[in-house]
């Protein structure tokens, strides 16, 4: 029902998956350690990604043909379905998983389909493995402590959506963008606006997800572990899109041979992961150009930055005294990420190559656009109380100072009795959003 | 309080919330217009699989959830004080919210509608005005963005610009300048619109260019209606008090007549029984011979006239309530919207000669920038 609300056509492509999944699954299982298991594989991971491509990528290939060879193909006029890109990577662990001897075949294809249209995280993640939830398709409990858990990273996910990320998608989308008055200014402004709106939107729904499977007594595992605290690309990647990450780990980077093989075959891997990270989130030349983008500080930090950072800390920490100045590299390793993931961000939500390109040379004073203007005073001031809740509530320091508070005998009752009273609020303050705006579509809704 | 109660507290809020709205939405009547958006709210869409395919059934069904939504109007409140007073922004629905004012946003001078709006004058007085004997006048109307962005940094339009371009643009018309002649309390909070009761020394102004101020004595009684809410008090959303609606009436004007070419009528000056009509649906604005209607073509007749002279306006809106103040000095007031119709066809259809008169073409800013619907 919810995902054919939305996709009242395309809920058959979702069923067909599913059982066709399921099948394989069976004949996988029925034909285990002889070669029709590993045919009967293949045909699956072909299957599935044929879907994906055919919806996703058929139209951008048609694209990229009529622009090199001057041909005018004419493009196919199919929508993309809401959530493919995560359902079928969902139906692939599964079958990967039961030809690997990790999970065990599912007899039931009720069952099967529950696990793939699990509505809470189906058309946005996280990508929730079969092995994650395979007991509890089965077997739940339902406890008051789970249901209330399950509620509140609901409605706070549900805040951080309609709260916070809808607003700097305002910022970054319809202020910046309509502003006759860009600066250099305006244009940090941006893509912090960006960055933010892109991390509280998807996290949002990462944790409405989470939590509405655990009301209804399912554990999926955490997809975000505030990455922009990070010092490290590489760190930063392992606490975003975690389940993304890991699927890629598991199911490309290790069997490709991951990083116990010769320099050459790891660079290839470590490109090829990562090309198809880029392109799993679009069939366009900026979200490859994204995801090689970040290939590419990985690779040197693998060659030099990582034991260069590591170098200056051990100085840092060996030869100075003052603790401030002690924190000098951390602090700059912290803003080489940022950098690193803001300008990512620009490219990865732009309209074009030449103005991502454009966006970037204007981030840098090369834009011909002044430093400042009245109107990037107007939105920095507008927002200023917004951009330091989103900051403060991208690092640990809420959830961390909370818990203190929690433990602590006397205000902990407090905490405890303020807990109710601020879902109520924010459930509230997100109804009053909702009625008021036309809200903006989950960003990941389009993968 | 112990963790087993706090979770079934949480789960009693969640649970309950979701139950109690599904079962507010279902026993509430459908409300079919919004008196504070000025706006009719979305019905129950058309339900086939048609409309369900096509997903047009889910669409229009979420906007319809959104607007028939129990406590809609104070739930809009709550959302506009948090984002104003909590989060400290300085805008609510787009609207900018300064010291009670409250100004749309409008920081795009159109440069394209600015040429336009120049190009239709100057094809207007060419044709009509250029070879006669009538004296041309050309009143640029700031509006309030112009003030709140004045000592500070809320966007606005590029007045200098705008002015500039219209005055080289039309140089067979005098320019009145009004820019310094307002202020923002000229203005009614909640309103785009300027206060008639505010505005004595803007007649001054235009009166003494136009050479009618020796036939206006400024002399006016004060009437007092209220509450009005003016077109932005709605859409902010914020909890703030109706305003004096104040109309200025005289012996002079309680005589005046307002012909409507476009109905046939003749009514007087003020329509004050539009203001009861407000609280439902209509603008309180409504009041100033029809306010910002969409009314091409009105007359004010003035039979105490000590002068045969008549001033023809082009105006919008802001006209609606300066018009009945400049009146004493005329025999007639035309009154020419040429966004609701075309001048030459109202010429030709109703027998408009053109003679000596007094020509103002009064605009205020924001409708230079938005002049395309110009006729």
């Amino acid at each position: 029902m919810f995902y054919a609300w939305g996709e009242p056509l395309y809920v058959f492509l979702m069923l067909g998956t599913c059982l066709s999944s399921y099948i394989h699954g069976i004949l996988i299982g029925k034909f285990k350690g002889t070669k029709w298991a590993k045919v009967f594989l293949v045909t699956s991971i072909l299957s599935s990604v044929a879907i994906l491509g055919f919806f996703k990528y058929t139209n951008f290939f048609i694209l990229n043909i009529n622009a090199i060879f001057g041909t005018g193909i004419e493009f196919l006029k199919i929508a993309l379905p809401v959530g493919i890109s995560f359902y079928t990577f969902q139906t692939l662990s599964y079958t990967i998983d039961v030809y690997r001897g990790e999970a065990a075949v599912q007899k039931s294809f009720i069952r099967l389909s529950t696990y793939v249209a699990l509505f809470p995280q189906l058309v946005a993640g996280p990508i929730v493995r079969y092995t994650t939830v395979e007991e509890e398709l089965s077997n739940r409990k339902h406890t008051f402590e789970m249901f209330a858990y399950g509620a509140r990273r609901f409605v706070f996910g549900l805040g951080k959506k309609l709260l916070i990320a809808d607003q700097f998608y305002k910022l970054a989308e319809t202020f910046f963008r309509n502003s006759p008055e860009k600066s250099v200014g305006f244009f940090w402004i941006y893509a912090i606006a960006n960055a933010l709106y892109i991390y509280f939107d998807f996290s949002a729904y990462s944790d409405m997800a989470i939590g509405l499977g655990k009301t209804f007594g399912f554990n999926f595992l955490e997809n975000f572990n505030h990455p922009y605290i990070s010092k490290t690309v590489a760190e930063f990647w392992r606490r975003w899109h975690m389940s993304l990450g890991s699927w890629f780990r598991d199911y490309i980077y290790i069997p490709l041979g991951g990083n116990r093989v010769s320099a050459i075959k790891w660079f290839r891997n470590t490109l090829a992961v990562w090309f198809l990270t880029g392109f799993w989130h679009g069939a366009a030349w900026n979200f490859i150009i994204w995801g090689l983008y970040f290939a590419l500080f990985l690779l040197l930090e693998k060659w030099f930055l990582a034991s260069a950072f590591k170098k200056m800390t051990a100085f840092f920490e060996e030869k100075v005294k003052i603790p401030v100045i002690r924190k000098i590299p951390g602090f700059i390793c912290h803003t080489y990420v940022i950098i690193v993931v803001l300008i990512s961000f620009v490219i990865f939500n732009t309209r074009s190559l030449g103005e991502g390109m454009e966006f970037i040379k204007s981030m840098f004073g090369f834009g011909g656009h002044s430093f400042w203007s009245s109107q990037t005073t107007y939105y920095l001031i507008n927002y200023a109380i917004l951009l330091v809740v989103a900051i403060i509530g991208s690092t640990p320091v809420v959830k961390t100072v909370a818990t203190k508070l929690s433990e602590m005998p006397r205000v902990g009752k407090i905490v405890n009795l303020l807990e109710p009273v601020a879902i109520a609020v924010v459930l509230l303050l997100c109804v009053a959003t909702l009625v008021n705006d036309s809200f903006t579509p989950f960003l990941y809704f389009q993968f | 309080m112990k963790t087993q109660l706090k979770n079934k507290i949480v789960t009693v809020i969640f649970a309950g919330f979701i139950l109690i709205s599904f079962l507010l939405c279902i026993v509430k009547p459908v409300t079919e217009y919004s008196s504070s958006e000025r706006r009719n709210l979305a019905k129950f869409p058309k339900l086939t699989w048609q409309t369900i395919l096509s997903k047009d059934f889910q669409d229009d069904f979420t906007k319809y959830a959104s607007d028939q939504f129990p406590f809609r109007d104070e739930l809009r409140t709550v959302k506009a004080l948090f984002q104003t007073s909590i989060l400290g922004f300085l805008e609510s629905n787009g609207l900018a919210v300064k010291d009670g004012y409250i100004a749309k946003i409008e920081n795009f001078t159109n440069d394209k509608s600015i040429e336009n709006a120049i190009n239709k004058f100057s094809e207007i007085f060419n044709k009509h005005f250029k070879d006669t004997d009538a004296k041309v006048f050309l009143s640029i109307i700031p509006d309030k963005g112009y003030f709140m962005s004045e000592d500070g940094f809320y966007p606005s339009l590029d007045y200098e610009k705008i002015e500039a371009d219209m005055i080289a643009g039309l140089e067979g018309m005098e320019y009145i300048d009004l820019f310094d002649v307002l202020e923002l309390e000229d203005f009614y909070k909640t309103d785009t619109h300027w206060a008639q009761d505010k505005i004595l020394n803007v007649v001054e102004t235009i009166a003494n260019s136009l050479g009618s101020k020796d036939r206006i004595s400024l002399d006016f009684q004060h009437n007092k209606l209220y509450p009005f809410y003016g077109v932005y008090h709605g859409q902010a959303a914020l909890p703030l008090p109706g305003e004096e609606l104040n109309y200025l009436t005289s012996d002079i004007l309680n005589d005046c007549t307002v012909y409507d070419y476009l109905s046939g009528k003749t009514t007087p000056i003020y329509r004050t029984e539009l203001f009861a009509e407000s609280e439902q649906s209509k603008d309180g604005y409504n009041v100033f011979m029809g306010g910002a209607s969409a009314l091409p073509l009105l007359r004010i007749d003035n039979p105490n006239a000590t002068t045969d002279k008549e001033l023809i306006i082009f105006r919008d809106s802001f006209g609606s309530s300066i018009a009945p103040l400049l009146a004493e000095g005329y025999s007639s007031v035309y009154l020419v919207d040429i966004r609701y119709g075309n001048f030459d066809m109202m010429k030709e259809f109703y027998g408009l000669e053109i003679t000596d008169q007094d020509v103002l073409f009064l605009y205020s800013s924001i409708i230079l920038n938005s002049s395309f619907s110009f006729k």
